[in-house]
């Protein structure tokens, strides 16, 4: 069973364990294992589009840019099978 | 010029022949936590396999024997940071651990209000909060030393800031951030002719270049094993002779004692005071281990050794000169193999979470240094650090990564 996750890398938090980056890898892993899915909303003033396609490419993830609205994108990561 | 035979180091850390997203791991946190020789592994799972015992309880032979091992360990320690006796070396579960106990075990008795402790505002968390919380529990206050704009301790502004009120200066060997050696012997002396005592955090200090606690003047020194190829939960605290009787002991238990009735404890000698309780005997064997084959490389070797990959990594830091700030001495003989840099337009969770991406392995964030970040104003920073069996070419992966990272911004 595929699992969705969500992450909005808009939200700052504070520490340094509830950075949204930091989960956003950890959550990365997991579509690697092929287990789940994950949307991801961005501000591409901090985190352009590019860099998150360079994320997929290097962990071999499909990723579709499913919205954009002036600066704020979301995206989908899946496993590129 | 190669002052270790890497590829020969390399081979004693299986870890380094794994894959992380189909690529050779390249372990540039080594600040954060040393990986293990193959030495020390086998010591551990052969001690725990064939030989293991609780230690000084037991008349029988594998009890003795571990009891040898055990103090052959402090032993061993005590020449590697040329301590006097073995009296001054007490085992801990860590620098953190180390520091707290001078800070109860000293500090609670001998501060009174209006005393002063000095730190810099480079010190790590584990070197500021166990003062901040015995000065509000005496009255004393805690004052913080600045750094210059090139990432040096000003050693000036120090200075001036000791004076007969001053009682303890706690100062980083090494900063884990910046990567600044911090001159602690002349840093020692004016404390001592203040009438003050000097506390060394030597986390990052010690596994990365010779230490002579005689030759430094200092009074107390805590590091952790885990950072210089020992196993975790295992640190040491050394402690001037002197010193000895003035600290209280932190921990109280068994096997610290020589004889408790109702009314009276007759406590034992130092070191065996102040360790009650089953010590990590295993963590310490390891430690024994780990300095035995640092012994071996040398010391003055693995110094010179990062200081190499550090001047590389400088120089090549130049291809990307317009896109990154690097924090911290650009001399490399004031600084160790810690570099923290930014590259700009880009959270540095997401670089070092790019940088994963290519199989490497940094640390990102505040590194457990918030007053530094708040100083030199960051969020967080990006931190490679290395040790004795890091190369060159992993150096070269690093900079090609961060130059298709830098392009794709």
């Amino acid at each position: 069973m595929i699992k969705e996750y969500f992450i909005d890398l808009t939200e700052k938090k504070p520490g340094c364990t509830e950075n949204p980056v930091v989960r956003l890898s950890q959550l990365l892993s997991r579509v690697e294992e092929g287990n789940a899915v994950l949307k991801v909303v961005s501000d591409e003033r901090e985190i352009p589009l590019k860099v998150l396609e360079k994320l997929a490419e290097k962990r071999g993830l499909k990723i579709i840019l499913l919205e954009r609205d002036d600066t704020k994108i979301t995206v989908v990561y899946s496993k590129d099978t | 010029m190669s002052y270790l035979n890497v590829g020969e180091i390399r081979k004693d850390f299986p870890i380094l022949e794994r894959d992380v997203k189909s690529r050779k791991i390249i372990y540039f946190d080594n600040a954060a936590s040393s990986l293990k020789p193959i030495q020390v592994v086998e010591a551990i799972r052969e001690f725990y396999m064939y030989e293991y015992s609780n230690i000084y309880r037991g008349v029988y032979t594998l009890s003795q024997k571990a009891t040898e091992r055990y103090e052959d360990a402090r032993e061993k320690v005590r020449k590697f940071i040329n301590a006097e006796s073995f009296e001054e070396v007490i085992f801990t579960y860590g620098a953190t651990d180390s520091i707290n106990m001078v800070a109860y075990s000293y500090g609670l008795s001998n501060l009174r209000e209006g005393d002063e402790i000095l730190l810099t505002v480079m010190e790590h968390h584990s070197n500021i909060l166990p003062w901040i919380n015995i000065a509000s529990m005496t009255g004393a206050k805690v004052k913080f030393a600045d750094i210059t704009s090139d990432g040096d301790l000003d050693y000036r502004e120090l200075e001036s800031e000791i004076t007969e009120k001053t009682k303890i200066v706690a100062v980083t060997g090494m900063s884990n951030v910046l990567g600044t050696i911090v001159d602690v012997k002349s840093i020692a002396r004016k404390v001592h002719e203040m009438g003050g005592v000097i506390l060394v955090d030597g986390a990052q200090s010690v596994p990365h270049m010779p230490t002579n606690v005689k030759d430094l003047e200092i009074d107390f020194l805590a590091f952790s094993g885990h950072k210089m190829l020992g196993p975790t939960g295992i640190g040491v605290l050394w402690v001037r002779k002197d010193l000895l009787k003035e600290l209280k002991p932190f921990r109280y238990g068994g096997g610290a004692v020589r004889e408790v009735d109702t009314e009276r404890v007759e406590y034992l000698e130092p070191p065996h005071k102040f360790e009650a309780g089953t010590p990590n005997i295993v963590g310490a064997i390891g430690l024994g281990v780990a300095i035995e084959y640092l012994e071996k490389v040398g010391l003055e070797n693995v110094r010179k050794h990062e200081e190499e990959l550090t001047k590389y990594t400088l120089k090549r830091f130049e291809e990307v000169e317009d896109m990154i700030e690097v924090y911290g001495p650009l001399d490399t003989s004031k600084r160790g193999g810690i570099i923290s840099f930014n590259l700009k337009n880009l959270d540095s969770n997401l670089v070092g979470t790019l940088l994963d991406s290519y199989g490497i392995a940094v640390r990102t964030g505040k590194h457990c240094a918030h007053i530094l970040h708040k100083k030199i104003n960051q969020e967080g920073t990006v931190r490679v650090s290395y040790y004795l069996y890091n190369t060159f070419e992993e150096i070269d992966k690093f900079i090609s990564a961060l130059h298709e990272i830098v392009d794709i911004t």
